[in-house]
């Protein structure tokens, strides 16, 4: 077993606008946590994730993320087999299912449960701008999810909610949503 | 065409991969735009900075491409500061830059460029991925990859640091000398690397050019576009990915202009349209004359093809081979088939790969001396590298402390920008008839912007996957007839 099994990586760029998501939850994790769990952050994307994760037993990702479905500042909560490998036009596209894709086909250790905390955005393309206040508020939420998803010892990742491709419904802001907004 | 534009926020077409086709009366394609989302505030946020600090902050704006923002920002402290790195600090940055060239060339071919060439444009759409790739391949090839790349971030972040954002190239050199240890990893690692390269164009040579039906693909009339093309070269007038003069060739090869990077205001001008946020670049001194190739046409590209055909041969032997059999396969410079940038990318992996060797080997790599210290009053700096995807410049103007009052950035994408939407409205008016839309468009237009690779803002793109393709087709009163969406 590694030494810390457990990675939560919080990726993004705090550099523009609500994609410092990820910092910024990082930085009110990081006094939280036990000794078995990793923290990284990130701004990389796509296929070098996979050299983030591989090695570790179960992880946890945050990200900022624009459905365009759901208010700025809605939490959701979902697994990578959630999510669906496609074929990405671009690196700046490729995604964790690929990562997740390559690394199971080549035979890499890569974490056998992934569990991904996203945070709808309002703006990620403005350079310099902070968070944006949907976002700021979503924050002692989402670090009080990810810190019961570790559980009291830290080590073991609970068990997931039932994802069950429901439709979006309730308001912003606290309220964690299991799995993607599925538009028509 | 009025000179005053009328941005509208409201019609603007916004988001990732978002494709608007605007048809005629006759249900034919009167115009199909690409919106290519781009990171906004740039400038403004720079203002007010220390001139020294753009390296760190530049590099860290991109999570694919750090190490060109880095390297292009250091050049124009260099200029800045009017400051020439001893020759050792130039050469051990542009090894850490032919690294990165190679880890980068190396992903886009197999994940990225792969599902249309390995496994074939024909393939069925589920095929059409890195796994695809793989089972075509063999698994083996794709743990070599895999490993290549650990290995070139390992010498990256060897000389530089840190890989995802570098943090040694510092005004007038570097932060500090190789040792012996590092250039005995570099040697190993341009060796792997070459053995690499070879092995790709191989592959390409074995399931590319030996099939016709993938060679009529790439010079299918839909992927051509005779425009001028720009990239870097050395005092050869051969491609050089970390300095040199900007070259400019005609949709004839013929050369159109040869200018140091600090007088690209003169050779570059930026258009605008009201439908995108995205500066669309062209030839100042032949003009903007719209959407159009030809030699009357402003409009140029960037990036490997661009690089090959802007420049008359390869610095390195195996590479220089290569360059040959490509003009002398695809009928001559220079070559207009966008596809073919898939191909001129592996014959820069080999270049990359033999010039990590060369730089590697040379004794003075080894000099302790790396950093001329600046002392000129700092006034206005331009810095340019060939970013894997095209000509990057960064240009810098400070007060006498050096504190930024103008930045201005121009990215790959942007130089490519008119030409990704020439390909997107090709591939849009060959696909689409009397308001029927064959099902190859989207794979159609798809490969086309594969092959250059544009740049995007790079914020949340590992969340929720891979970004969609949507297409939406409007009549002509601007309303929305249909949505066509790929989300896998």
């Amino acid at each position: 077993m590694a030494e810390k099994p457990v990675l939560v990586l919080a990726l993004g760029n705090d550099l523009i606008a609500d994609d410092g998501l990820g910092p910024a939850a990082a930085a009110l994790l990081a006094p939280h946590l036990s000794p078995q769990v990793e923290l990284k952050t990130s701004a990389a994307a796509g296929m070098e994730l996979l050299e983030e994760l591989v090695g570790f037993e179960a992880a946890i990702i945050i990200d900022a993320v624009k459905t365009g479905a759901a208010p700025a500042g809605t939490i959701f909560r979902y697994r990578l087999e959630d999510l669906s490998p496609v074929a990405a036009p671009s690196a700046h596209w490729a995604g964790l299912p690929e990562a997740q894709a390559v690394a199971h086909h080549l035979g890499l250790p890569f974490p056998r449960e992934v569990v991904i905390f996203a945070v709808e955005a309002q703006d990620l393309t403005t350079i310099g701008h902070p968070l944006s206040p949907p976002v700021q508020q979503s924050l002692p939420a989402l670090v009080k999810q990810v810190l019961r998803e570790l559980g009291s010892s830290g080590v073991r990742l609970g068990p997931s909610a039932k994802s069950d491709g429901s439709r979006l419904c309730g308001s912003a802001g606290g309220e964690v949503f299991n799995g993607f907004p599925r538009r028509a | 065409m009025s000179r005053t534009v009328v941005i509208d926020p409201i019609t603007r077409l916004e988001g990732h991969g978002k494709i608007a086709v605007f048809l005629n009366e006759q249900g034919n394609v009167d115009r199909a735009y690409f919106q290519v989302p781009e990171l906004r505030g740039f400038e403004k946020f720079a203002v007010g900075r220390p001139a020294e600090d753009m390296p760190q902050i530049t590099s860290r704006i991109c999570g694919v491409c750090p190490t060109a923002h880095h390297m292009a920002s250091t050049k124009a402290l260099d200029a800045l500061y009017q400051v020439e790195p001893p020759s050792a600090a130039k050469k051990i940055r542009e090894l850490v830059y032919a690294t990165f060239f190679v880890e980068d060339h190396a992903l886009h071919f197999y994940f990225l460029g792969g599902p249309d060439f390995v496994v074939g444009p024909q393939a069925p759409k589920g095929e059409r991925n890195i796994l695809g790739v793989l089972g075509k391949v063999g698994l083996e090839v794709g743990k070599e990859v895999i490993g290549l790349r650990r290995e070139m971030r390992e010498l990256i972040t060897r000389a530089a640091g840190k890989v995802i954002h570098p943090v040694f190239g510092l005004p007038g050199g570097i932060a500090k000398p190789l040792t012996q240890e590092d250039v005995e990893a570099f040697r190993k690692g341009a060796a792997h690397a070459v053995e690499f390269a070879k092995f790709s164009l191989k592959v390409f040579a074995d399931v590319v050019l030996a099939n016709q039906a993938y060679v009529d693909w790439i010079t299918s009339d839909i992927y051509t576009h005779k425009t001028y093309y720009m990239g870097l070269v050395d005092e050869q007038k051969r491609v050089n990915f970390y300095d040199g003069k900007l070259r400019v060739v005609d949709p004839a090869g013929r050369e159109a202009a040869l200018f140091p990077v600090s007088e690209y205001l003169d050779y570059i001008g930026e258009h605008v349209e009201p439908w995108s946020y995205i500066k669309f670049c062209y030839l100042k001194k032949v003009g903007w004359k719209g959407f159009v190739d030809g030699t009357d046409s402003g409009v140029y590209s960037v990036a490997p093809l661009a690089r090959l055909n802007a420049a008359e041969g390869m610095a390195t032997p195996a590479a220089q081979e290569e360059y040959e059999r490509f003009y002398a396969t695809l009928g001559g410079k220079p070559v207009h088939f966008t596809l073919a940038n898939h191909w001129a990318r592996l014959i820069e992996l080999l270049y990359a790969a033999e010039r990590m060797a060369e730089l590697a080997a040379d004794p003075e790599i080894l000099d302790p001396h790396v950093r001329t210290l600046p002392s000129a009053i700092p006034a206005e700096g331009v810095g340019v590298v060939e970013a894997p995807r095209g000509t990057l410049i960064h240009h810098y103007r400070t007060d006498e402390r050096g504190i930024i009052t103008a930045a201005n950035l121009i990215v790959a994408t942007q130089n490519n920008a008119a030409r990704i939407a020439m390909s997107v409205d090709k591939a849009a008016k060959g696909l689409i008839k009397n308001g029927e839309v064959s099902d190859g468009l989207l794979n159609m237009v798809e490969m086309a912007f594969r092959a250059y690779d544009p740049c995007h803002g790079c914020a949340t793109h590992a969340l929720p996957g891979s970004m969609p393709l949507i297409v939406r087709l409007y009549n002509p009163q601007g309303q929305l007839l249909r949505e066509i969406r790929r989300d896998g």
